[in-house]
């Protein structure tokens, strides 16, 4: 794996109103890891992501995607970087007048021009490629539960093989054979498509499985190492996070 | 960014004896596949030797869109009967085809369409069972209202009364310069063409009474329902359909809060208070508004003005418009609940809601308003 930061976050300051989030917030995300992202509810986790994603207005800092400065939601640099992420937001964000088959080939058809035959076919092996029944093409997301929503919105983050795959708690909602066929996909995906993967999880089981390396969002700042250095961080928030009971239990192997 | 030049997916064909070798070369993508695809049809279009080889040594980078483009032009041709041959793939190549095995699409089931005729057919169908489902629907919910508003008179601790009158402020006082300003506006019109038309009898100075009557009778208490219905009602639609869709109303039922206590009948009974209200401001204003018109065209003084508005009105002609409007906000209130209970989901049947609220409830308030014309003629009023 050669070491290129595909994304590179420096001095990131976001605030709403008078609450600060990040407060020189540094981060590298390297070419081909999956990188884990786990913190407190409202330590800024999907902020962060918002951040990368010029979603999330940044206040001071630099934001580089794939050496492009992002973040500036500038028209021309967000079109080019568009075509190179994918985005599985937390719950699901299907756009919910379309099919799930038109929802996987918006990415194709209005991004990529793709013939509109081979879409339709390409839309249907993602679709299976996600663990979806063929039949589901044809529904509505309002007639989908909560894990097939989930594996719908990765099959359309996944439509044109972008090259950073964003996934916002991808695992939360699923039960644990899904998850963990969830956990394959993603593996093989990164091995076959050299992919790179951002995940906000809370799932220990996943980040065990998966990711390469973990940045901890705590006190405004990001402690980013592997999970074995994690585990001997003193942090006491750190600590409580992989040595509270689910820990323990999650990981135990790696503590011996 | 990239030099896209050099990575134009292209095939290079080489004919030997009694075999072609195609090469494909370049970026095979999803974001060439507009170009590449093109290259693979005109392939099958060619007339072919028995014997083919694809050679993908030159493959710079291929991902899943690339790979099922070359697996269905080969699949294709292996089908019309040629022998072919898949040479160099690499192992991105490997790893990916053998994701795509299983997966192949079943071109039958993409491919059912109905004939046009039938889908209008169909969709006929489905209007006229949902039309007779929508009346069914709406006679139950109107069932379920009457009985909890008997419920709310035998205890009326159940009646949300701080809500109610937020409601009134909300519908009623904010709706109050809107009201008026199109009351005003619309008695000046009134006023200015009835009195360009009775000029031409000389009768102008009866341009009062028309003012007066229409105003009081039928314009005031109709425009301030129309508002109301697009004001409110919408607004009515659109919060208990998002409310729904969050599963607040589901929440409120497991909490054993009764939706139609809480959401319901507060807002019915807000709209039924403050439509008579609205539109008695409505009737002033819109007198205003002829009075304006009338003094400066017809040189009449404001004093003259009140005195033949005076003499026109009846009072039974005012209380026609102010006994319709609790009915009228009954109505507006009962359609908007009811469609805001109806929003399944999705983001579109919000929209779709709050559009049948506003149509069906202007048009259930011009058709009640109709018969009660007639009626009221028929009484003498």
């Amino acid at each position: 794996m050669n070491k290129v930061p595909i994304i590179s976050i420096r001095g990131l300051v976001t605030q709403f109103g008078k609450q600060v989030i990040h407060d020189h917030l540094e981060l590298d995300i390297l070419q081909g890891e999956i990188f884990g992202i786990v913190g407190g509810s409202g330590a800024g986790k999907s902020v962060l992501m918002g951040a990368i994603l010029g979603l999330v207005p940044i206040k001071k800092g630099k934001i580089t995607v794939l050496g492009m400065h992002a973040g500036s939601l500038e028209n021309i640099t967000r079109q080019h970087l568009q075509s190179h992420w994918g985005v599985l937001f937390q719950g699901g964000a299907l756009f919910s007048s379309l099919t799930v088959g038109e929802n996987i080939q918006v990415p194709m058809k209005d991004m990529e021009h793709m013939p509109e035959e081979l879409a339709r076919e390409m839309a249907f092996i993602k679709l299976k490629m996600v663990g979806l029944q063929e039949s589901d093409f044809f529904k509505y997301p309002s007639e989908l539960s909560g894990g097939m929503i989930k594996r719908a919105a990765l099959a359309r983050a996944l439509a044109v093989d972008p090259e950073i795959l964003f996934l916002d708690e991808p695992t939360a909602g699923l039960d644990p054979i899904s998850a963990a066929a969830f956990d394959d996909l993603i593996l093989t995906l990164r091995d076959t498509l050299n992919l790179t993967v951002v995940m906000v999880t809370h799932d220990l089981d996943s980040i065990k499985r998966l990711c390469d390396r973990v940045a901890v969002l705590v006190d405004k700042h990001a402690i980013v190492g592997t999970l074995k250095s994690l585990l001997n961080n003193d942090h006491a928030w750190i600590r409580e996070y992989f040595h509270g009971i689910r820990g323990r239990v999650a990981l135990a192997e790696l503590m011996e | 960014m990239e030099k896209m030049t050099s990575h134009i997916p292209k095939i290079d064909i080489f004919s030997q004896k009694e075999m072609v070798i195609f090469k494909p070369n370049g970026l095979w993508n999803a974001k060439t596949a507009k170009v590449a695809e093109p290259l693979c049809t005109n392939i099958l279009a060619k007339a072919l030797p028995n014997h083919l080889v694809f050679d993908l040594a030159e493959l710079q980078q291929v991902d899943t869109s690339g790979v099922w483009l070359l697996h269905r032009t080969v699949q294709e041709l292996e089908y019309k009967g040629h022998q072919v041959e898949l040479r160099n793939q690499n192992r991105v190549f490997q790893t990916l085809l053998s994701r795509l095995d299983p997966y192949k699409p079943a071109f039958e089931k993409m491919h059912q369409r109905r004939s046009f005729f039938e889908e209008r057919l169909v969709e006929f169908g489905k209007t006229s069972v949902d039309l007779v489902f929508l009346i069914r629907d709406l006679i139950t919910f109107l069932g379920q209202i009457t009985v909890g508003v008997f419920l709310t008179f035998l205890q009326p601790c159940r009646l949300r009364i701080i809500s109610t009158i937020s409601h009134i402020e909300r519908f009623g006082v904010n709706a109050l310069p809107i009201v008026s300003l199109m009351s005003i506006s619309l008695g000046l019109v009134l006023a200015y063409q009835g009195e360009e038309q009775l000029r031409r009898f000389g009768a102008e100075i009866y341009t009062i009474n028309l003012v007066s009557i229409s105003v009081l009778r039928e314009v005031g208490i109709l425009i301030t329902a129309i508002l109301v219905a697009g004001r409110t009602g919408s607004a009515i639609t659109a919060q208990i359909g998002i409310m729904k869709i969050n599963q607040e109303v589901d929440a409120l039922n497991t909490l054993g809060l009764s939706p139609m206590d809480i959401l319901i009948i507060p807002r019915i009974l807000a709209l039924v208070i403050v439509m008579p209200l609205l539109a008695f401001v409505s009737d002033i204003a819109g007198l205003v508004g002829g009075g304006i018109m009338v003094i400066f065209s017809l040189d009449v003084s404001p004093q003259l003005y009140i005195h033949r508005v005076g003499e026109a009105v009846t009072m039974g002609g005012f209380w026609v418009g102010i006994l319709k409007a609790p009915l009228f906000g009954a109505i507006i209130g009962v359609v908007s609940c009811f469609e805001g209970m109806r929003v399944t989901g999705t983001a579109e049947s919000v929209g779709a809601s709050t559009t049948r609220s506003v149509v069906e409830g202007i048009f259930l308030v011009t058709l009640a308003d109709a018969l009660l014309s007639i009626f009221f003629s028929q009484i003498g009023i």
